[in-house]
């Protein structure tokens, strides 16, 4: 018994280990997205104007808008990510318009992947935070 | 034994003096503020600040702090120049970086001033503070008392207004957890003339104020009634009704004055009410349209009585849709 033991352990122990890779996923925007919340210069704005109608939806690279509101972009066009594994920059070009690059974030709250876009959508001194959370 | 007691206690009692004197003495304070009492628009304004400090506590590589509040028309943090002269060092100051806080703080400067501080006599809360440091730091632990004269370099903002400008010091050695850590100071009412637009009294009750003060068409603007600024017709009604009218560029003119829900105001309670709207899409802007203006009033369910400039009387209230 110790014997077979002793070798099952020499066996073991001079098995090359198994390499583990572990890879960053990608960062999908797919399907589409609400607004849970609007910050407008500090100011908690969620519930004083509607914004539950709004929706951006995502394709692949490109989006479109239902029900707009004060927004980055009003009219529909492409998105991208520079990188979809590490995303540190993400560019909206609406069609016919030029790339616009908010400042962003994209958090797990409570196990659901957030988007959050701070942007001036009149004039530039008024700063709004956009929190947007996927549909399902 | 006995000796030693009345030692211990001795000892006791010392400390206990020491904890009490510190508790109670102020280490920072703000002892005055010089500036004119009326600026040109566009024109620098020179304020001199009286800090003083006492830092008889460890905070070795201290920065002085200065916080400015100021309309946000203003953007003193791009307009504005500051320095010091004092009995410990003389030197200049600059911005604090965006996502500095206060020692063990999570807050930011700016948003950690304005929860103790506030923002003063002031009735539009349209302002912010801009924070600055000295440029150099310096081992301040346990020196004898400061007194800077700090001075500030402000170019008022282009438009026409009243406003009680608000001050602040500290050390960024030094946390904010009491007030006797940092200093506070508002002034009397500073008018700024020869701009641009109607008045923007901060100093007084407004029966009306838009906010942000500087919007286009494509913000979400939140207009404001308070009945308790002046008694008026309209004063106790249970419901209060926006009627405006916009004007754009091309000097279109397009009105929405209705009993209907989207342009009621809500009750906040205390004689207060507010609607938000985004003037685009309240007015039905075409694509190709931008708004100049927008005149309006408030009137009742009926539509027949109306709060104006002048209360019962007076021209609509104006506001100019721009970014200065």
């Amino acid at each position: 018994m110790a014997v077979m033991t002793v070798i099952t352990l020499l066996t073991v122990a001079c098995q090359k280990e198994k390499e583990m890779h572990f890879t960053e996923s990608n960062k999908p925007l797919t399907g589409a997205w609400k607004i849970v919340k609007v910050i407008r210069n500090g100011e908690d704005m969620t519930n004083r104007f509607n914004f539950t109608s709004f929706r951006i939806n995502f394709t692949q690279d490109a989006y479109t808008i239902d029900n707009p509101v004060p927004f980055l972009i009003n009219k529909n066009g492409k998105w991208q990510f520079d990188d979809p594994q590490y995303p540190m920059e993400l560019s909206f070009t609406p069609d016919g318009g030029n790339a616009l690059k908010p400042e962003f974030r994209y958090p797990v709250v409570k196990g659901k992947r957030n988007l959050v876009l701070i942007f001036s959508p009149g004039c530039q001194q008024n700063k709004y935070e956009y929190t947007l959370e996927p549909l399902q | 034994m006995k000796r030693l007691l009345r030692k211990k206690n001795f000892k006791q009692l010392f400390y206990l003096t020491l904890v009490v004197a510190i508790v109670v003495a102020s280490c920072i304070e703000i002892r005055g503020v010089t500036h004119p009492n009326t600026v040109k628009a566009g024109d620098t304004l020179t304020i001199e600040v009286k800090a003083w400090m006492d830092p008889y506590w460890t905070q070795p590589q201290s920065r002085l702090i200065i916080g400015f509040m100021a309309p946000k028309s203003w953007n003193a943090r791009e307009n504005m120049r500051m320095y010091y002269t004092s009995s410990f060092a003389n030197g200049t100051m600059s911005p604090v970086p965006a996502n500095a806080t206060p020692l063990s703080s999570s807050q930011k400067w700016p948003e950690a001033i304005m929860e103790r501080v506030g923002i003063g006599g002031n009735y539009i809360n349209d302002v912010e503070w801009v924070v600055f440091q000295s440029d150099i730091a310096y081992d301040m632990s346990d020196i004898a008392e400061i007194n800077a004269t700090v001075t500030i370099k402000v170019k008022a903002g282009p438009e026409n207004l009243r406003v009680k400008l608000g001050y602040f010091s500290a050390s960024s050695g030094q946390e904010l957890s009491e007030p006797k850590f940092y200093g506070k100071w508002f002034t009397d009412c500073l008018e700024v003339t020869d701009g641009l637009g109607e008045l923007i009294d901060f100093c007084s009750p407004q029966i009306s104020a838009v906010q942000p003060s500087s919007a286009t068409d494509n913000d979400i603007i939140t207009l404001k009634y308070d009945e308790d600024a002046i008694a008026t017709d309209l004063s106790g009604a249970d419901k209060v009704f926006l009627c405006a009218k916009a004007y754009t560029t091309n000097n279109e003119m397009i009105e929405v004055c209705s009993q209907q829900p989207v342009s009621a105001l809500t009750q906040l309670g205390g004689k207060k009410w507010r609607i938000d709207l985004w003037p685009r899409s309240y007015f039905n802007l075409r694509e190709d349209q931008t708004l100049d203006r927008m005149e309006y009033y408030y009137t009742d369910v009926t539509g027949t009585i109306k709060v104006l400039k002048q209360g019962n009387t007076g021209d609509p209230f104006v506001f100019r849709f721009n970014c200065q």
